[in-house]
């Protein structure tokens, strides 16, 4: 069963578009063309009344040709395998991207998170990491909070698959709290990453003058955005999130609206209304999609009015929407990995059980996100091609050396 | 957008407090022995530990205790038995870690105080670390050196099913040295069939040891000794410092505090007490000492009574020699603002009140000796990677180390007003118990 909208087809697509800037032949592409293993898993759990409830959990690893698997848990209500499927393989070309000596994965349940209590919610996750515990590990798959996880989950994950394998084992999550082994600056990463891209982005452009941002979704990401580009002199406009949307073209204090979200549950209130769907086809300079995926599809995309369109959720842009875009977009290979980044930095931390300092840790994201972002551009200048594409070409050309020097097993 | 919002309310489970633990079974409630003076601290500590306290009985009660038959053929052809001891007291905070000590008076208790202790000095010094802690009921001064390679093998084999480089780490303590822990890497490694050089720490640095090791606990003595003289607003050039024990730690912080402009004004070790006014060079007194045994004759120094140590005036007195040597008679008589516990449980419980009451600043053994567990560590991090550091890397990660840990602590105290020490306990136990808390309880 396919999710409306997330197209496993859209993706193969985009990465025939990429082929031809590539070395890799339509034989290492095929490697790439299904996902290494799909494990679904059926997870029964003792509720509070006494009753037993069932739920559908899956983990996908797309591909392990660069090293172990890593890739987000999430816990979010109608969640397939499909989806898990789509999302793994752009984890495995973000991580190309990135140059991280790791292949992607995703997994889940499909839950509504808030409609269980605490203990509820443990029960599920301890199950659900007993049922993973041969498929998981910090040299096989690597697991990490995503939409409806968070970092005592995480924590859940670290004990149950420690206790089973008899030794402490930190580094099969990332994301953990401080206290067992996490590190700083998770939190900030992706935003900080997604920011770093624009500002190189709107620089390579030479846009000048004063730039607008319309955030969708102010989440950790959402918000990190908006900070680091107020940082940089831009105005944010309008913010949206999953009760609706605020406007306010004299600027946003995005501080304010943080601590105003943090009190009433929502952005809505802070300033005057306006529908998600219009914050969408605002005419600003730069519109942050960090809700999920999805965000911009073929009906609206022609609508779209903003001059670049920020990718910071994985997929937020549908591939059929792309064509009708006429804003330049900052793929999500581009602008997504700074959570992955922070993963890998907090997984060889945990590996050698020696921790950096904030600093240490902050430009070691940093160098990677511009070093990054000058191969991305160099393969765009050189292959004369749109941004995606060239951080797929890239990312093919990577897991085609990884692939070829490997050989086929056995 | 995450489960922790809907889940946070719940986070601490109502639950009436703790009740008064009942001692474990195995211990002799008649004479419970040195856990018991644990046990104290750890109740003293609870009601500052807010919400955390549903957990405390986890500090109470150690995870694992292994009790082994130690069989080994002496040399006259005999076979001897010996108690054998490991205590993992705690692992939420990472693998178990403490030394192995050799002595005829080793216990059950002693051994299981040791580990909780190891515990909590792990946790205030934030290393990511639980507490160990393992022993032989032996008088190795009886053994030759055959028979002591032979207990070590043994008892390394017999506690080779928990200890493990994941697991729980040992380490030198009394009476065991480097040559024992290379005993001990050998066999864990011949048993696990691999090369297993972070199994143990304090090993010789031609089989993964650390540089930085030997001056280690001396240099940790230096940091916080420094920390707290600049709240304490007293200088660092030309301030008196007065030493007891010049062994290893003394000697190091001896040293340490001479090359940054301190003077040295009175050294006490086991055969005198010498004093100068004008400060004693200790390169010169640790030349004197290998040469004659003996601190006595040190040029420029004069030699004064045992007991006038404790009243020569002075800005910083560092005990680095035995337990209980500042007790209720002579805590009164000290003159320096900065106390700087270099030995474990230098100061009387009695001690400590008189030095809290007039205002003298202790920095408590926990964090003041933590730099050799911290290089430990270090050790650890190194045989992990198998890629070493520079002594001047060791020194700078250790002072950095060693400060975060004064300072965090420093605002715990300014935060409950309470002592170093009781911080000290209130950060270890917070620490331990959060991450206690964080994982819950398995499966």
């Amino acid at each position: 069963m396919q999710a409306a909208g997330l197209n496993w087809q859209g993706l193969m697509d985009q990465m025939e578009r990429a082929l031809p800037f590539t070395q890799a032949s339509e034989q290492s592409l095929a490697y790439f063309k299904y996902p290494k293993r799909t494990v679904s898993l059926s997870l029964p759990v003792r509720m509070d009344d006494g009753s037993v409830s069932v739920f559908k959990g899956y983990r996908t690893v797309h591909s392990i040709a660069r090293g172990p698997s890593t890739g987000g848990i999430r816990y979010k209500e109608g969640l397939t395998a499909f989806e898990c499927e789509v999302l793994a393989a752009i984890m495995t070309l973000k991580c190309a991207v990135m140059d991280l000596p790791l292949g992607g994965a995703k997994g889940g349940v499909n839950v509504d998170p808030f409609t269980l209590s605490f203990g509820e919610l443990e029960r599920l996750t301890r199950r659900f990491t007993s049922e993973l515990v041969d498929f998981i590990g910090p040299g096989e798959d690597i697991v990490a909070p995503e939409i409806g996880t968070d970092e005592q989950i995480m924590a859940w994950m670290l004990d149950t698959y420690s206790e089973n394998r008899g030794t402490t084992s930190s580094g099969v999550v990332t994301g953990k709290p401080l206290a067992l082994g996490g590190t700083f600056g998770s939190k900030e990463a992706r935003g900080r990453a997604a920011a770093l891209a624009t500002q190189r982005v709107l620089k390579e452009r030479a846009v000048d003058g004063e730039v607008t941002v319309a955030v969708d979704g102010f989440g950790n990401v959402g918000r990190e955005i908006a900070r680091r580009l107020i940082d940089l002199g831009a105005k944010v406009v309008a913010v949206s999130d999953q009760l609706g949307a605020i406007h306010d073209p004299q600027g946003i204090d995005v501080e304010a609206l943080a601590e105003y979200r943090d009190l009433h549950g929502s952005v809505v209130g802070f300033a005057n209304s306006l529908s998600r769907g219009h914050l969408l086809t605002l005419d600003v300079t730069v519109l942050a999609l960090s809700y999920d995926w999805g965000a911009l599809g073929e009906g609206i995309a022609p609508g779209v009015r903003a001059k670049f369109i920020l990718e910071a959720a994985n997929r937020a842009v549908l591939p059929e929407a792309e064509g009708e875009l006429s804003g330049l977009i900052i793929p999500d290979l581009v602008a997504a990995g700074g959570g992955v980044t922070l993963s890998y930095l907090e997984w060889v931390q945990d590996s050698n059980s020696f921790f950096w300092s904030e600093d240490e840790i902050r430009s070691a994201l940093e160098r990677r996100t511009e070093r990054m972002l000058d191969h991305v551009m160099g393969v765009q200048r050189e292959c004369r091609t749109d941004l995606r594409t060239a951080a797929y070409a890239l990312a093919l050309n990577r897991l085609h050396d990884a692939t070829t020097l490997r050989g086929v097993y056995p | 957008m995450t489960a922790k919002e809907s889940a946070a309310p719940q986070q601490a489970p109502h639950h009436p407090t703790p009740r008064r633990h009942a001692l474990p079974s195995y211990l002799d409630p008649n004479n419970v022995g040195p856990y018991e003076i644990y046990l104290e601290q750890v109740e003293r500590v609870t009601p500052y530990l807010g919400k955390l306290a549903y957990w405390v009985e986890t500090l109470k009660r150690p995870k694992r205790i292994l009790v082994v038959d130690v069989p080994i053929h002496l040399d006259d052809g005999s076979v001897a038995h010996f108690e054998g001891y490991r205590v993992q007291h705690n692992t939420s905070r990472g693998p178990a870690k403490g030394g192995v000590r050799y002595h005829q008076d080793v216990t059950l208790s002693e051994v299981m105080a040791l580990s909780a202790w190891m515990t909590v000095k792990n946790a205030a010094v934030n290393l990511p670390y639980g507490g160990g802690k393992g022993g032989i009921r032996v008088d190795p001064r009886t053994l030759s050196t055959g028979e002591l390679e032979r207990l070590t093998r043994r008892y390394t084999t017999e506690i080779g099913i928990i200890i493990g480089p994941d697991k729980d780490i040992p380490a030198p303590d009394v009476n065991t040295n480097p040559q024992t822990m290379a005993w001990m890497m050998d066999t864990y490694s011949m048993n696990v069939g691999r090369t297993a050089t972070g199994v143990v720490t304090g090993k010789p640095i031609s089989l993964g040891g650390s540089l930085g090791r030997s001056d280690a606990t001396g240099r940790g003595v230096f940091v916080t000794g420094a920390e707290a003289m600049r709240h304490a607003g007293i200088a660092m050039e030309g301030a008196r410092v007065a030493v007891q024990g010049f062994g290893n730690v003394g000697n190091a912080a001896a040293r340490i505090f001479f090359d940054h402009g301190a003077k040295i004004v009175c050294i006490q070790d086991v055969s005198c007490t010498v004093f100068a006014e004008g400060g004693i060079d200790p390169y010169l007194a640790q030349d004197h000492v290998r040469a004659h045994g003996t601190l006595e004759g040190l040029a420029g120094a004069e030699v004064v009574e045992r007991a006038a140590f404790w009243d020569v005036p002075c800005d910083v007195l560092i005990p680095a020699a035995l337990e209980n040597q500042i007790t209720e008679a002579n805590a009164g008589r000290i003159t320096a603002k900065v106390v700087v516990e270099g030995a474990n449980g230098p100061t009387t419980p009695a001690a400590d009140d008189v030095l809290r009451e007039r205002g003298v600043l202790v920095v408590p053994d926990v964090l003041a000796n933590a730099g050799g567990v911290t290089v430990s560590y270090f050790e650890w991090v190194q045989d992990f990677s198998s890629f070493f550091w520079t002594e001047e890397e060791i020194n700078a990660r250790l002072d950095r180390i060693m400060r975060e840990a004064f300072s965090g602590l420093w605002d715990v105290k300014a935060r409950h007003g309470v002592t170093l020490r009781t911080a000290a306990y209130i950060v270890a136990c917070t620490r331990v118990l959060e991450a206690r808390a964080l994982r819950g309880l398995y499966p």
